[in-house]
């Protein structure tokens, strides 16, 4: 039995859905001849060929648009940002024209629009960024952030399959590190976009986190759990759809809640899933909503600053011991 | 492109009914009745009805100018122009857009932002995508010439000529006291020559002009040539934004209709209208009974469209949150 790493799943997922699928194509920087700045499209070119693996100039905002345009007539686009920092660059053909077809008229977009996001490898602040919320406050775009190789396959799929643009945000961090045995994604269905999973159950705290946060909150879990406390983690997978239903019920069943994030504090997802909680079930509450995220600063480069900037561990058994005296 | 008699009055019809349907949504938008950011300009019958007559329902169009004309070629009735600025309940948008130019791709049509160059890198997608898939299509874009500064505009067109992507590019310029933006571009052949693209000039005022070199840059595209650049420049045009601007040069019957009043030779030539007429007048082809004739008609429809666009109800506000994804089944 072999194992898979997550890069290798999001390789399979895009292989598989190009073979199933003659209308689905690929367009970035460096996917073709280089094989992908990762080799995450390493041969590709040569299975499919240069009219469905496409490299483009470095022009983010140009190459969306052609994506958008070749989804109007029939395609199946993947649009691979080389580092998702650069679809800033992309900003105004999603959320104008991908986002608001299908709703002003009718015209749905079924574009994946993917790339390495997040930070934790050194890479500074231009090669680190996640820039879900950009997007999340954008209607009519679907938001994934997969956490395990099975769902990084899986929702890779479910995504190509979508009718409308989707952002598919991969964790660089996770690329090499995070592995499973390949027969986790063999006889997989395709998991549907927008239900969240809860990793580990736990009767005293609830942990709603995403993408390379949630082993950051599994090894806190951990560490909590041999001090009597016991941490449920909820894996959201999508942003957008959001999963209330789940944190809901989690809530109302354990009664404290912390929202951990690798992305920015103010404006970050943690601040609208509070508000959720707060409305839906604030009399569930037997402590106040905490947020463990990065502090409102670009991601910075040096060492001993990322490290300070990204959420570890030793934040979330700090957070989960203040929230247990209550 | 042998065109008869009926043929050219429908040509010429188009223009009038453009025209007088754009007079009668500036009339709209100074009472306040219609919000939206209009934008139109007269003078840009020529290069509307023109841009749009070549193109087969096979091909594909968009446009960011105020090209009326186009999008009644390809199908679109007056009434759901003014429905869809009204913002009615069956307005093809149902009220959710607004803007002049809708999509409907049924009809070939692709809505853009309403900006100036954000589709040519989606109409270039169109293209291409129409050459992979091997299907007899060319994607044909207008925008104005303060485009031609933005970057939206070179990155399509860059990938278009490295792709070889039917794509037809018309840009209209115009004259300065109507140009969006203000600020003037210049040298467009020197910049369509860096890219190794084509570029063809037209008189923007003379819609047969507009019609034969269209007609070249389709069969190049279709030749597999690749993009071509059309650059239309204007040699009069009014603009309409809102309401401190001036109404669109009105469509003067009286004087049209007076034959002891004398008309500037290059007030005609700049004119698409009077130009197509004096045309038609000079090759026999048009008699006053019949051009009467063509703009009673028109009227009609714009009065129609009019009526009817008024008499439509606002959208039901249960639908404001639907049709933002595909349902999930």
């Amino acid at each position: 039995m072999t194992e898979i790493t997550y890069l290798e799943a999001i390789r399979q997922a895009m292989w598989e859905e190009m073979e199933r699928d003659p209308r689905v194509i690929l367009l970035g920087e460096d996917v073709g001849l280089y094989g992908g700045a990762f080799k995450v499209t390493a041969g590709f070119l040569e299975k499919f060929g240069k009219d469905r693996v496409i490299d483009t100039p470095i022009s983010e905002e140009g190459y969306t648009g052609v994506a958008i345009g070749a989804a109007f007539n029939g395609l199946r686009p993947i649009v691979e940002f080389q580092f998702i920092d650069f679809i800033a660059n992309a900003f105004n053909m999603i959320t104008n024209f991908a986002a608001k077809s299908r709703y002003r008229w009718g015209a749905g977009v079924p574009i994946v629009m993917r790339g390495p996001a997040g930070g934790g490898v050194r890479a500074g602040p231009f090669h680190s960024q996640n820039p879900e919320m950009h997007f999340v406050h954008t209607p009519g775009i679907k938001v994934v952030t997969p956490a395990t190789v099975a769902d990084a396959h899986g929702l890779l799929k479910a995504a190509v399959r979508d009718e409308d643009p989707v952002l598919y945000l991969e964790h660089k961090k996770l690329y090499r590190h995070v592995k499973a045995s390949s027969s986790e994604l063999e006889s997989r269905e395709t998991p549907p976009i927008g239900k969240a999973i809860v990793r580990r159950r736990g009767e005293h705290i609830v942990v709603v986190t995403y993408s390379a946060m949630l082993y950051v909150a599994l090894e806190a879990a951990e560490i909590l759990a041999k001090e009597g406390i016991e941490l449920e983690v909820i894996d959201l997978r999508s942003l957008v759809p959001l999963d209330r239903e789940c944190i809901l019920e989690a809530v109302r069943r354990v009664n404290k809640v912390m929202i951990l994030h690798e992305d920015t504090r103010t404006g970050g997802i943690a601040g609208e899933i509070s508000a959720i909680i707060s409305d839906e079930a604030f009399d569930d509450l037997d402590g106040p909503i905490l947020r463990v995220t990065a502090p409102d600063t670009p991601v910075p480069y040096a060492a001993a600053l990322e490290d300070a900037f990204i959420p570890r561990a030793e934040d979330i058994v700090r957070a989960a011991r203040r929230l247990a005296r209550y | 492109m042998s065109l008869g008699k009926r043929q050219l009055h429908e040509l010429l019809f188009y223009m009038i009914l453009t025209r007088k349907l754009e007079e009668s949504l500036a009339r709209l938008h100074r009472e306040k009745r219609l919000t939206s950011p209009l934008g139109l300009h007269s003078g840009l019958e020529a290069v509307s009805v023109g841009a749009a007559f070549v193109p087969t329902p096979r091909d594909l169009l968009a446009s960011s100018l105020p090209t009326t004309g186009a999008f009644l070629l390809r199908g679109v009735k007056p009434v759901e122009i003014v429905l869809e600025l009204l913002g009615k309940g069956a307005a093809p948008s149902g009220g959710r857009s607004g803007i002049r130019d809708f999509g409907d791709l049924g009809r070939g049509i692709v809505a853009t932002t309403g900006h100036a160059a954000t589709h040519v890198s989606v109409m270039t997608g169109m293209a291409f995508s129409a050459r992979v898939q091997r299907q007899d299509r060319v994607a044909v874009a207008l925008v104005s010439e303060e485009a031609v500064a933005t970057g939206d505009f070179h990155e399509g067109l860059n990938f278009a000529c490295v792709r070889k992507a039917p794509l037809v590019v018309v840009v209209v310029r115009f004259p300065s006291a109507a140009r969006p933006g203000g600020a003037e571009v210049s040298q467009l052949y020197e910049r369509a020559r860096g890219y190794g693209l084509t570029a063809l000039p037209v008189d923007g005022s003379d819609l047969l002009q507009v019609i034969q070199v269209v007609e070249t840059a389709l069969e190049r595209a279709k030749a597999g040539e690749g993009p071509t650049l059309v650059e239309a420049p204007l040699r009069s045009s009014t603009r309409y934004i809102g309401s401190d601007d001036a109404m669109p040069a009105p469509f003067d019957e009286a004087a049209r209709l007076d034959p002891t009043r004398s008309e500037n030779e290059t007030d005609v030539d700049a004119n698409p209208i009077r130009r197509f007429e004096r045309f038609l007048s000079n090759q026999d082809c048009l008699s006053e009974v019949e051009r009467a004739a063509l703009s009673a008609r028109a009227d009609d429809v714009v009065s129609d469209a009019l009526r009817a666009a008024d008499a439509a109800i606002s959208p039901d506000a249960r639908g404001l949150e639907e049709r933002l994804f595909e349902p999930v089944s």
